[in-house]
């Protein structure tokens, strides 16, 4: 994975050389170093495009994982007049290469991102309905002064876009680029795509699908779903560079581990996969992780943590995170720790099982659900949420360390056939109606059922969830909430509410994270990007987002 | 190698929370976050001790290499008194933990690192007599809360020493973690150790070898020279990860993974060194690289760069060197841009040629030596200023993207012996006079002619030496100028020793890196920590640093 940066001046006309911490930058100079604050997502190389004349900069941070000798960005067009820089990964590359050689009689495949290009050429940017994968990629045209801009359907990639005070457009991977120089900066959503010159930009949403608006009537077919997620996980496999798996203990990144295993074994029978987990000492986790990696014969290493250690990090995380929400926070520190110590043993892309419990409905609170109607809605809610939970904690955490995270579970096929399933089938509890009979069934009891034979021990498969920053030990939550609330005064509470009028912090601990992201993002146009976890009270969830606090945890197991 | 960062109250009470950048910081917090200005250095781990009743903490940020699993700092004696961080690699450590277990039956050694607590248990301050190596190390003693610091001879390894308002004293590998809080500021002297209570912490020399101040008399014997050097690469090829070799293309590097190649051959004979050479496309230095990686057998890879790319990283690489040197900065652009591919590519650890001009009177100039006393002398000079010039980009630009740069040349026991030898033996040009015989020999002879038995081609055996910033292209020194103008005026030039009173900029190129240097690490003190390359101008050198410039280059100097 990487980092992109591009700057877009907002006439087409040349930006001229600012002054910028005491010294003249030239446009090249300002977009090299504005970059540099996400270089961390490219440890590898830098690329940088500059069309002087034209006003525009475009930077690329790379992490070399498919393509090593030939994915250099940015890409150019075989005439010059195409400029790409991407990020992310696009599943069906070979495939979208062999399409292009058959239209042009000769084309060479370079990398996965390439193909945007090649395409954009042949399809404009319909292109976008070609192609599957994680990304995020801005493409200039040089000819029209057109820009294109895109998103993932989910957001597994983030990217954000703002606007200098001279009404430059400016997009970055990461917010650091941008907010010392933008007067607006927002999200760029995921699904959403913009065309255009820079003042007159069409926005729309590439990425639509009946289960958004609909609730699905689609039995469930249990080999179906095997098969998709396995061939989710095949397509995720591509990469030229060491890989290794998250294994947190609970049944989803369990079930991608075991599924790598057996594809990879297919060409190399004595293939042993790399398989980590990172708790506090005696974490549960780590026992039901040791199982699987057992079973699954792995060359498994837990990472055991200390309080301390992790508390350190926590200003750190919430600059690399770039949100102030309390169970983000809480639940990435240890997955930092655990970040920084792969990538130091030479691995730079990870398989892990986030999105199964967004599609599947696996938060315990899913058992509340009053019926099937509200259970889809909440789900389809979830997922378009990702992006700002667990999608942007994934990324960010590990590409602070110049690690790829891939997840599987979204796959964009797997999720569409995932949210067609009708929802009577997945609901958690006493209300699931799977194949027509209805009995008390665990949550993501069809992902779970499919996968019955041979893929996990049982006590594994048919595990209840943890949150994961319970999972990895339960002195983890009440330590992090004790520290995070010794910092903050009561009196420096009660005047939460005139210093952050939005989202205003409810807790001490929500207070001391919005502080540490305050100094680092300032403005409100920083604070408006953090979406809070918000629990449904409707439901009965309690105010603080950790797993354990649920009356459903620990309920019998179907 | 690592990064290495301590705070000491002076009166040995705690150290209350203080506002920092608008919020309340603890000793811990702020030493983890001051230290996190190095975590380049240590990009696989960070350790902190914090003794908040004493008002100490230590901080590592670590890079495995040696002892991956067992490695991680800081350290803690037996009775968990004595606490270490120590940046660097012991390369006797494996003799000294056998002696050690000799006394401790039950002692099993853990990482090079780990010796010094128990040394400093059995000898006290002493031991620094005892280890070999590059280092810089700061030891806190509870039972007697007294402190230990020291630097390796030539300063392969950075340390840095402050004192804030407050009077509490600071150490860090590199400045940039200091240069917020300590209005005091500078460099711990390499070849020095401070020891005692926090307040009478000041360095003294523990490294004083003869040839600092005496002529040598000792003719040189090549099988000696080649065994000294054979053994300090040796030494330097302890390391648990992927290791690579640089190759310049020089006679120095190429010599160093020749026979680093061979060494490794000795267990495993289908063995290939991996190598890196850097240059702009048609960079003479590629042909002399390909030429000795063909002749050694080993894995290449030649790493290409455009001009812009390189200037792209002038700020970064100020911030990382902490130094505006021109020849410097200079110098270390492609390597900035070579380092980052090397680590890209899963090594660690590379080994390079650094300081073999220094000890054998490699540079150019040194052809216009008077005589021989002056010429010893300054290779004295030479060797003294290592840490402020080719050591400090080495190690400052490799650690910048967290790889580690070994220089077996710089082997203490290896610079003694050939610090020891006759200055007439050495002396490039006419003055030569090896084995008693006068005749125009070219630098670097006796090496050359120590390895000059199948260990390189001829062609590069003998090759003149090139700076490296030269060897690199001289397009993109040529491009220097161009691109700096455009950010100096000629007014700002004529105002240039008001705006900088301490070694002002008599370039436009020296004052552009001066102005970002400026905007890194305000004051004084830290603009002090520079030397600046002072030319021997009555050695008819040039102003400008660059080697292309000097008359000995392209005479010939046949092989004798």
């Amino acid at each position: 994975m990487c980092g992109i940066f591009a700057i877009f001046s907002a006439d087409g006309r040349p930006i001229e050389p600012r002054v910028h911490h005491g010294s003249r930058h030239s446009l090249r100079e300002l977009a090299f170093r504005q970059s540099g604050k996400q270089r961390h997502r490219g440890p590898d190389s830098t690329g940088v495009a500059l069309i002087a004349d034209q006003g525009v900069a475009m930077v690329h941070e790379r992490l070399r994982v498919v393509g090593v000798e030939m994915g250099d960005q940015p890409f150019v067009s075989t005439d010059g007049n195409l400029v790409l820089v991407a990020n992310g990964e696009i599943y069906n590359y070979l495939e979208l290469s062999a399409g292009i050689a058959k239209r042009r009689g000769h084309y060479k495949p370079k990398s996965d991102c390439n193909v945007i290009v090649e395409l954009y050429e042949d399809f404009g940017v319909e292109l976008l309905q070609h192609i599957t994968g994680m990304y995020a990629f801005a493409l200039y045209d040089k000819r029209t002064q057109e820009l294109l801009l895109a998103r993932d359907p989910f957001g597994i990639i983030p990217m954000y876009v703002g606007h200098d005070a001279a009404g430059n457009l400016w997009v970055a991977s990461e917010m650091k680029c941008l907010v010392e120089c933008c007067v607006s900066v927002e999200t760029f959503t995921p699904g959403e795509a913009r065309f255009g010159k820079v003042g007159a930009l069409r926005r729309w949403r590439h990425f639509e699908q009946p289960w958004m608006k609909q609730i699905p009537s689609v039995p469930c077919d249990l080999s179906l779903l095997r098969s998709s997620l396995e061939s989710a996980v095949r397509t995720h496999l591509q990469c030229d560079v060491h890989l290794g798996a998250l294994l947190s203990g609970g049944v989803d990144s369990s079930l991608i581990a075991s599924i790598a295993t057996k594809i990879m074994r297919e060409r190399d029978p004595a293939f042993r996969l790399k398989t980590f987990s990172v708790g506090l000492r005696n974490a549960p986790d780590f026992e039901a992780a040791r199982l699987v990696a057992k079973y699954i014969d792995s060359e498994h290493k837990e990472v055991v943590f200390g309080i301390d250690e992790a508390l350190d990090g926590i200003r750190d995380i919430v600059y690399h995170l770039e949100t102030y929400d309390v169970t983000t926070v809480r639940c990435s520190l240890p997955m930092l720790l655990l970040a920084r110590y792969i990538k130091s043993t030479g691995i730079k892309m990870i398989l892990s099982g986030e999105g199964a419990d967004e599609i599947f409905g696996g938060y315990l609170y899913f058992h509340k659900a009053p019926d099937a109607v509200q259970f889809h809605e909440e789900l389809v809610k979830r997922v378009e949420q990702l992006h700002l939970s667990d999608c942007l904690r994934c990324n960010k955490v590990t590409m602070a360390k110049g690690l790829e995270l891939r997840v599987p579970f979204l796959d964009t096929a797997f999720v569409n056939y995932v949210m067609s399933i009708r929802p009577q089938d997945k609901m958690a509890g006493e209300q699931n109606c799977l194949g027509g009979v209805q009995q008390h069934r665990i949550e993501k009891h069809i992902l779970r059922a499919a996968f019955a034979d041979g893929y996990l021990p049982d006590s594994v498969l048919w595990r209840q969830k943890e949150q994961f920053s319970d999972g990895v030990g339960y002195d983890w939550i009440d330590n992090i909430r004790r520290v995070a609330t010794s910092h903050v005064s009561d009196e420096e509470f009660a005047g939460a509410a005139e210093r952050f009028p939005f989202n205003t912090p409810t807790t001490k601990e929500a207070f001391y994270y919005r502080c540490i992201f305050e100094e680092q993002f300032p403005g409100e146009p920083a604070a408006r990007t953090v979406m809070r976890w918000v629990p449904r009270l409707d439901w009965g969830c309690p105010e603080d987002p950790s797993g354990r606090a649920q009356a459903v945890h620990q309920v019998n197991k179907d | 190698m690592c990064g290495i960062f301590a705070i000491f109250s002076p009166d040995g009470q705690p150290i209350e929370p203080q506002p920092h950048l608008g919020s309340k910081h603890s000793l811990r917090e702020l030493a983890y976050r001051q230290s996190g200005k190095q975590r380049h250095r240590g990009p696989d781990d960070t350790g902190v001790a914090v003794i908040d009743a004493k008002g100490v903490a230590l901080v590592h940020e670590r890079l495995s290499v040696i002892g991956v699993e067992t490695g991680h700092q800081p350290l803690y004696s037996q009775d968990g008194q004595v606490v270490l961080i120590a940046n660097g690699e012991i390369y006797n450590y494996l003799e000294l933990a056998a002696e050690i277990a000799n006394q401790r039956p039950n002692y099993k050694p853990k990482s090079d690192s780990n010796v010094i607590i128990e040394l400093y248990e059995q000898h006290g301050v002493d031991l620094l007599q005892k280890i070999t190596g590059m280092f810089s190390f700061v030891l806190y003693d509870q039972r007697k809360g007294q402190v230990l610091v020291a630097r390796d001879p030539f300063g392969i390894i950075p340390l840095y020493m402050g004192q804030d308002a407050k009077g509490n004293i600071w150490f860090a590998s590199e400045m940039k973690c200091l240069v917020e809080f300590c209005k005091q500021l500078k460099i711990f002297p390499p070849g020095h150790f401070a020891a005692g209570s926090v307040q009478e912490l000041e360095p003294r020399r523990y490294f004083n070898p003869n040839w600092l101040l005496d002529t040598p008399t000792q003719p040189v014997q090549f099988n000696g020279l080649r065994e000294k050097l054979e053994s300090a690469v040796r030494s330097h090829l302890q390391c648990d990860v992927p290791f690579g070799a640089l190759l310049s293309g020089g006679v120095d590097s190429s010599l160093i993974a020749a026979i680093a190649t061979r060494i490794m051959r000795e267990r495993d004979p289908a063995y290939k060194l991996r190598t890196f050479s850097v240059g702009m496309h048609g960079s003479p230095d590629f042909k002399h690289a390909r030429m000795v990686a063909q002749h050694i057998g080993s894995e290449h890879t030649e790493v290409a760069f455009a001009v812009d790319d390189c200037l792209d990283g002038v700020r970064d690489l100020i911030y990382h060197l902490e130094s505006y040197d021109i020849a410097t900065v200079r110098c270390s652009l492609p390597m900035f841009y070579l380092a980052r591919y090397v680590k890209s590519t899963g090594i660690k650890m590379i080994l390079s040629g650094e300081g073999a001009d220094e000890i054998f009177g490699g540079y150019l100039y040194f052809h216009n030596a008077p005589n021989y006393e002056e010429f010893h002398r300054e290779m004295v000079t030479r060797c003294e200023q290592l840490h402020v010039s080719d050591i400090l980009r080495a190690n400052k630009v490799t650690m910048s993207k967290g790889l580690e740069l070994r220089v077996p040349f710089l082997d203490t026991s290896l610079v003694n012996y050939v610090m020891n030898i006759r200055p007439q033996d050495k002396i490039p040009g006419p003055l030569n006079e090896f084995e008693g015989k006068r005749s125009k020999r070219i630098e670097k002879f006796i090496l050359r002619s120590a390895f000059a038995n199948d260990y390189l081609p001829d062609a590069v055996l003998w090759r003149q030496k090139e700076q490296f910033s030269d060897g690199v292209g001289y397009d993109l020194i040529d491009a220097l100028p161009q691109f700096v103008a455009r950010h100096v005026s000629d007014a700002q030039i004529t105002e240039a020793a008001k705006r900088f009173p301490i070694n002002p900029p008599k370039t436009k190129e020296a004052y552009y890196y001066r102005t970002i240097f400026e905007e890194q690490y305000p004051g004084e003190a830290a603009a002090l920590t520079v030397e600046k390359w002072a030319p021997r101008l009555d050695w008819g050198c040039p102003e400008d640093p660059s080697g292309r410039a000097q008359s000995a280059h392209e005479k010939n100097y046949g092989k004798c």
